[in-house]
């Protein structure tokens, strides 16, 4: 289809990705900080899809992101705990800037 | 014997009709002709199924009548519906006085769908002002409209169709991420809709939710008898997350009842339908409490499955699907295991499915042969042809009933045959009469056998 946004699903893997994150670093029993900062990228997600109107927008989000959030799930999984506050704060200024560029 | 071995030894080789010629015809027409050529479908199911395939459309009263908030209403994993409707006033589904389960699917008046409406405030399945069957509206369970501590409401957490209560613990495919998700599949799609409902989205049911709705939801005592589980796989590491995560599941549920009724449960009545995982991690599950595993082939020719299927294709492989579903049966047993196919997808456009209907059915009915052979029930879902789907995009439409009619009644002649050669039944409670499918027949012949 013509007007088909290309990468319009990709956020939800993101989103998806993020939630793992979470699950993982609960299991580690990792601080409700880091918890709370993995659900904080979550909610940007979410609050930044609407801006995602086409597939310029989609791809300069993939473009910030990278495999950031990958790296996110697996430093959770293996309780990396300086590793996740960094991967935190730098997915949250990459989303940020995004949303910035977007809005 | 000719072409068609599998139809001339259940008695179904009396030629289909083409395609082109059902299609020609008019709703009724079509109907009525197929169910004089196969009398022995009965009429009720046989109106269930052409309310799958053609949906329906509901009236302003019915709509009205669906404000009740006694009546349940539910947001599902996979929309149903033939165009995207982003509401909730209508039910995933209605019941038919015998109880017999129907999904709910709006449809566009192109389909030429079936009508919802209340007169003198009974609610009937018509069509064209005539009336064909009551329907009734199952009650909202009342955990419906609490919220877990995190303010989601218990009905995202666990839904409802009649007496079995679905988990779905993620929302996300990741077939998706690489453009391999099936064919015919909408999840992703599903999310995205959700997900413009704000903050309370979430891709995965988180188990501490699944733990405080479960606490609720054991108090409501009588209504309900099984768990389904079933939504996205996430191939990474071996499947590990998705086994992960519906290992914590199924602990949340036993925390539940354990915390609410006293009652520390081995084994739960819980049918997971999810990837055919390795047989270590099926143990895992089954040792966890789990009663029955099923996993969707989705289509039995394994061309079209690597067409249709690519995600599954790439991760696990046509054959390896089917060794690990079989298998499956050494863990939880013969008739807990289950095979699903989505039923009319044989019948997507070439070279994804077949172009005729007797093609098309003689292959599906070799792979229910097949699994029921090996002690695996042949379980299904009809397929729907929904906004986001690769099939939607593509233009494709539903089989003829015709084809429905042959595959349907075809599987209750291999089941009876199963009977026949074994002295009982091949489907355990978990797969069989307790577990209502409101999107295919196949568990309303089940009550016949």
């Amino acid at each position: 289809m013509s007007n088909e946004i290309e990468g319009q699903y990709r956020v939800i893997g993101y989103i998806d990705d993020l939630e793992e994150a979470a699950r993982r670093a609960k299991t580690q029993k990792l601080s409700v900080d880091i918890i709370k900062g993995i659900d904080e990228i979550h909610d940007k997600l979410v609050d930044l899809q609407p801006l995602l109107t086409d597939t310029d927008c989609n791809d300069k989000l993939k473009e910030y992101l990278g495999n950031l959030i990958g790296e996110l799930v697996l430093a959770s999984a293996e309780g990396k705990i300086r590793r996740i506050e960094g991967l935190i704060k730098l997915i949250s200024d990459k989303v940020e800037k995004v949303k910035e560029e977007l809005a | 014997m000719g072409k068609y071995k599998m139809l001339e030894s259940l008695g179904l080789d009396r030629p289909a009709e083409k395609v082109s010629v059902w299609k020609s015809m008019s709703r009724d027409e079509e109907f009525e002709k197929v169910a004089e050529k196969y009398p022995e479908y009965l009429r009720k199911f046989l109106l269930k199924t052409d309310a799958l395939r053609r949906g329906v459309k509901a009236t302003e009263a019915f709509v009205r009548k669906m404000l009740d908030p006694y009546y349940a209403r539910t947001i599902s994993f996979f929309q149903w519906h033939s165009e995207d409707l982003l509401i909730d006033e209508f039910p995933k589904e209605v019941q038919f006085s015998d109880g017999t389960l129907l999904g709910v699917c709006l449809s566009p008046k192109e389909e030429d769908p079936y009508t919802l409406d209340v007169i003198d405030d009974r609610v009937w399945l018509m069509a064209d002002g005539r009336k064909l069957e009551e329907i009734f509206l199952l009650p909202k369970p009342r955990w419906y409209d609490k919220k877990t501590s995190k303010g989601q409401l218990m009905q995202r957490v666990v839904m409802i169709a009649g007496d079995v209560l679905f988990i779905c613990p993620s929302h996300h495919c990741h077939y998706w991420n690489e453009g391999l998700q099936c064919r015919f599949c909408d999840i992703d799609h599903m999310a995205l809709h959700s997900l413009k409902m704000g903050r309370g989205f979430r891709t995965k049911t988180d188990p501490e939710e699944v733990y405080e709705t479960v606490c609720e939801v054991v108090q409501e005592s009588g209504r309900f008898r099984n768990w389904f589980f079933t939504g996205g796989s996430d191939p990474r590491k071996v499947y590990s997350g998705e086994v992960g995560l519906v290992v914590d599941i199924l602990r949340a549920i036993k925390r539940g009842i354990k915390d609410t009724l006293g009652v520390e449960m081995e084994r739960l009545p819980i049918c997971l339908v999810i990837t055919p995982f390795i047989e270590p991690d099926q143990q895992i599950l089954y040792d966890e409490g789990a009663s029955a595993l099923g996993g969707y082939v989705e289509t039995w020719n394994k061309e079209q499955f690597e067409l249709v299927c690519p995600g599954k294709a790439k991760y696990i492989g046509y054959d390896e699907h089917i060794r690990r579903t079989v298998e499956a049966v050494r863990i939880f047993g013969e008739g807990n295991v289950s095979c699903g196919h989505v039923v009319g997808v044989e019948m997507a456009p070439p070279p994804y499915g077949f172009a005729e209907i007797d093609d098309a059915v003689e292959s599906t009915l070799g792979g229910y042969k097949f699994w029921i052979d090996h002690h695996v029930v042949p379980t299904g879902t009809n397929w729907r042809i929904a906004p986001g789907s690769v099939f939607y995009k593509m233009g494709a439409t539903c089989p003829p009933l015709e084809f429905y009619a042959k595959i349907d009644l075809g599987r209750y002649y291999l089941m009876k045959e199963y009977m026949k050669k074994n002295g009982r039944g091949i489907s355990n409670d978990q797969l069989g009469l307790q577990n209502p499918q409101p999107f295919s027949c196949y568990s309303d012949f089940q009550k016949f056998l």
